[in-house]
């Protein structure tokens, strides 16, 4: 299998002591990977390491086969990344915060903008100020933004944040559809079990700083009925609890 | 270079955005217009026992924009696209870019002082077409090379001065206190420069009317080589600094 991300050993601790410790991880191509976790696992800290918004404390990441700190730019070039709330210009509209985006690559023109705003379902909005935006909506622009480059590898935190049920139902048929025609890969996280089990191929467990597991999303449904189940066995066999 | 000019463009396009800084480039207009204006009639009602001297308005008002205005303009942008962009968070947009902290840096800051050049381009047209109208085309048209010099000149250290500023910016939290901060720093800067001389030979601020070394007949090359050397290590000291702060920042 062709591997896109490979994070070795990475520990990124904060002053209060919390963060994550050695995490190793694998994602290959076309994967779609959910971080599943609780808040405050470490989830968003190990998305934020991978794309260069915090320095690991030790370990080393890769992405494409090159490391992250050498080649930021040629790696970020071919990423496409949502992390928390999106980072949005409130006093600017839609498409002028995709344009602002687009300057960083010289394939992206006015026609992948209006593409990438009708993929989520915001053409009518194009010229509105994001500030007026509803947090489902600037969701929506965030995912727009992080698809806008066309990237190999995109990677979503909490895509779901903020969208109803409708919305949350269209960015997981985005995310499958992108994987299985354009063989885009997906490290997606979320602290809700039933949105990565019908999301995602594979699943990584992490749970205060640790990653205690990681599988395929059949592996993980074999003998549990669903990743809820799967995911609270793991969690207590990593505590030493008795597993009924 | 592709990268570092796609920021520049942003930047330039945020700023650009922000109606303020047309409302304070009409102002400057304003001030300018004015001040000639002001003249003429003063020359007029004491029937030409003061008089407008040719490209001496453009000469006072660069030492009156260089000294104030565009300092502050300088300050309020680097506030705009740095300390702003920090606090609420939007600085991860372009972190998030193919493009690396160091140009990031680079960019804001050249952004912030074309900002600054773009004032001191609207001071010298004004200025120049007013003296046009009101004082002499000829004296004028004679005087425009060493006038338009002098505001060229002005923007080396108007440059040191935005690097002092992102240094700032990115040392503390909060757009209001950093532009308070930015404020504060400079005028103990130009203080020290002008009331205690053995610091005032090193301080940068000090520099920024160094245009007048230029004029006369003699130029001092000696004194021109030693100020262009503080400006450039003031520049290389406050670069360094700003990305080795920035660097280590997490967002």
């Amino acid at each position: 299998m062709d591997e896109i991300l490979h994070i070795e050993n990475m520990t990124k601790l904060y002053k209060n002591g919390r963060g994550v410790k050695n995490i190793t991880l694998s994602v290959n191509r076309g994967d779609i990977v959910g971080l599943l976790g609780p808040n405050g696992s470490g989830k968003t800290t190990t998305m934020k390491t991978v794309v260069g918004l915090c320095k690991p404390t030790s370990g080393e990441i890769s992405v494409f086969g090159l490391d992250l700190n050498s080649h930021f730019e040629d790696i970020m070039e071919r990423i496409g990344v949502l992390i928390e709330a999106p980072a949005l210009y409130g006093y600017l509209s839609a498409y002028r915060n995709l344009k602002l985006m687009s300057n960083f690559y010289p394939n992206v023109d006015d026609r992948r903008i209006d593409k990438v705003l009708e993929i989520v379902h915001l053409s009518q909005y194009k010229n509105d100020k994001v500030s007026r935006f509803s947090l489902g909506m600037k969701q929506r622009l965030g995912l727009a933004m992080a698809l806008l480059s066309e990237p190999e590898l995109i990677i979503l935190d909490e895509p779901a944040n903020g969208l109803d049920i409708e919305g949350m139902v269209e960015i997981r048929e985005i995310i499958r559809a992108l994987a299985e025609k354009y063989g885009v890969t997906f490290l997606v996280s979320s602290h809700l079990a039933g949105e990565i089990e019908k999301t995602c191929t594979r699943v990584a467990i992490i749970h205060e700083g640790d990653l205690v597991d990681a599988c395929t999303m059949d592996e993980a449904l074999a003998y549990n009925p669903t990743l809820e189940d799967y995911f609270l066995t793991v969690i207590k066999e990593n505590r030493g609890d008795i597993v009924v | 270079m592709r990268r570092f000019l796609a920021n520049y463009k942003n930047e330039l396009m945020k700023l650009m955005t922000k109606k303020k800084y047309i409302v304070f480039l009409i102002i400057a207009a304003a001030i300018c217009s004015l001040n000639i204006l002001i003249t003429k009639i003063v020359s007029m009602v004491s029937k030409g026992m003061i008089t407008m001297v040719p490209s001496a308005v453009s000469m006072n008002m660069l030492r009156f924009f260089s000294e104030i205005f565009v300092p502050l303009m300088v300050m309020m942008a680097v506030c705009d696209v740095v300390a702003t962009e920090m606090h609420d968070i939007t600085i991860r947009a372009v972190l998030m870019r193919p493009i690396s902290r160091a140009k990031v840096i680079l960019s804001k800051a050249f952004a912030a002082f074309t900002v600054g050049a773009v004032f001191y381009a609207t001071v010298f047209i004004v200025c120049t077409f007013m003296e046009l109208i009101f004082g002499s085309p000829s004296a004028v048209i004679s005087n425009l090379g060493a006038t338009f010099l002098s505001y060229l000149l002005n923007l080396v250290p108007l440059f040191v001065l935005t690097l002092l500023a992102v240094f700032i910016n990115i040392l503390c939290s909060g757009p209001t206190l950093t532009m308070l901060l930015c404020i504060a720093v400079y005028v103990i800067l130009k203080f020290c420069g002008l009331y205690v001389p053995t610091i005032g030979n090193v301080v940068f601020t000090s520099f920024m009317n160094w245009q007048q070394l230029y004029v006369g007949h003699i130029i001092p090359f000696h004194a021109i080589i030693s100020k262009v050397g503080i400006l450039v290590g003031w520049g290389v000291v406050m670069f360094s600094g700003s990305y080795l702060l920035f660097d280590k920042k997490e967002f």
